[in-house]
């Protein structure tokens, strides 16, 4: 009896992979599962196919889901400051985080910095000492060209919801806009840094792939 | 046109699984030989990313063959070395000859 391989892993195979079906490739793991009847070995091989065949098509996937984390950790913080800036949390410490204070400072830098740097670590896959210098510096860059990013946070947030309550829509659109571009700017900081690194990690490297979509 | 006239790590081990099975070469067969001899698991989708990308650079020829039942009614998708390649593989060959002789490091450093 001819055994079948897993029916989702096939369909994945005949329509996301990179460049259209591969009559060839699909014809080639059949016949490999056919001698080994290992599922988690034709899960693997199409998955690898799907992600690995075409590197641009890693490189998207790579930036895409780096995005997605970097927009998920900025607009997060900020959702997570306007909602505490009401609590009792902040009426008991007063202001959202007394920066004045080396201490709260020193909290205040890393929170920041983890986002650039989290991207970027996200984005050139590699804890490397290397990478990790220019996503700091990455990082840094943010913190230095936005400085009020650093310094007052809640309060463009506050600002915001006050705004909104009181129906001043072009005040509050202007904000909206004031916390994109604050939280664009670590992550545009953070790519451009993973770009400029040249890191070349587990026979990925993004130079090689720019250089082959062009040809 | 040097242009990219160079191969890879596993380009050439691709290339010498290739001249090692002779005219049948496919993926599986190829990417058995190189399982084989090294001992890991290859991806099939591996081995024919760089058979694609050796065959732009016209060190490779394929071929498409006949649909078998056993495949699913899909053909097979058959690959030989070109004089382009061979040529290449001796050059790749002398390089790396020529780089490991003399090596205290290496036990046995002769090519």
């Amino acid at each position: 009896m001819k055994v079948m391989p897993p029916a989702t892993a096939t369909w994945m195979l005949r329509h996301l992979l990179s460049g259209g079906r591969n009559e060839a490739l699909e014809g080639d793991l059949l016949e490999e599962f056919q001698r080994r009847c290992s599922a988690s070995w034709y899960w693997r091989q199409v998955l690898g196919a799907i992600l690995g065949f075409s590197n641009v098509l890693r490189a998207v996937w790579v930036t895409v889901s780096a995005l997605v984390f970097a927009a998920v950790w900025v607009y997060g913080l900020s959702v997570m400051v306007a909602f505490t800036a009401h609590s009792p949390l902040q009426m008991v410490t007063g202001n959202w985080i007394p920066y004045q204070e080396p201490g709260w400072l020193a909290v205040g830098i890393v929170f920041y910095l983890a986002a650039p740097l989290s991207v970027f670590l996200a984005v050139a896959r590699n804890l490397s000492l290397r990478a990790f210098t220019v996503g700091l510096g990455a990082g840094a860059f943010a913190i230095v060209a936005l400085p009020a990013f650093q310094s007052h946070l809640a309060i463009p947030v506050s600002y915001f919801f006050e705004y909104a309550h009181s129906k001043h829509w072009n005040v509050m659109l202007w904000l909206c806009g004031y916390q994109v571009l604050q939280g664009s700017m670590p992550l545009v900081a953070a790519i451009w840094a993973a770009a400029l690194s040249k890191v070349k990690v587990g026979g990925f490297d993004p130079q090689e792939a720019r250089s082959r979509a062009s040809e | 046109m040097e242009k990219r006239e160079y191969l890879g790590e596993f380009e050439l081990t691709v290339m010498l699984a290739l001249l090692r099975r002779g005219d049948d070469a496919y993926g599986v067969p190829i990417a058995r030989e190189i399982e084989a001899s090294s001992g890991r698991e290859v991806g099939i989708a591996s081995v024919y990313a760089a058979l694609e990308r050796l065959e732009r650079k016209g060190f490779l020829h394929s071929r498409k063959g006949e649909p078998t039942p056993e495949r699913g009614g899909r053909a097979k998708r058959f690959f030989r070395v070109t004089a382009l390649g061979l040529r290449q593989v001796r050059k790749t060959q002398k390089t790396l000859v020529r780089l490991w002789r003399g090596l205290p490091q290496l036990d046995g450093g002769q090519a």
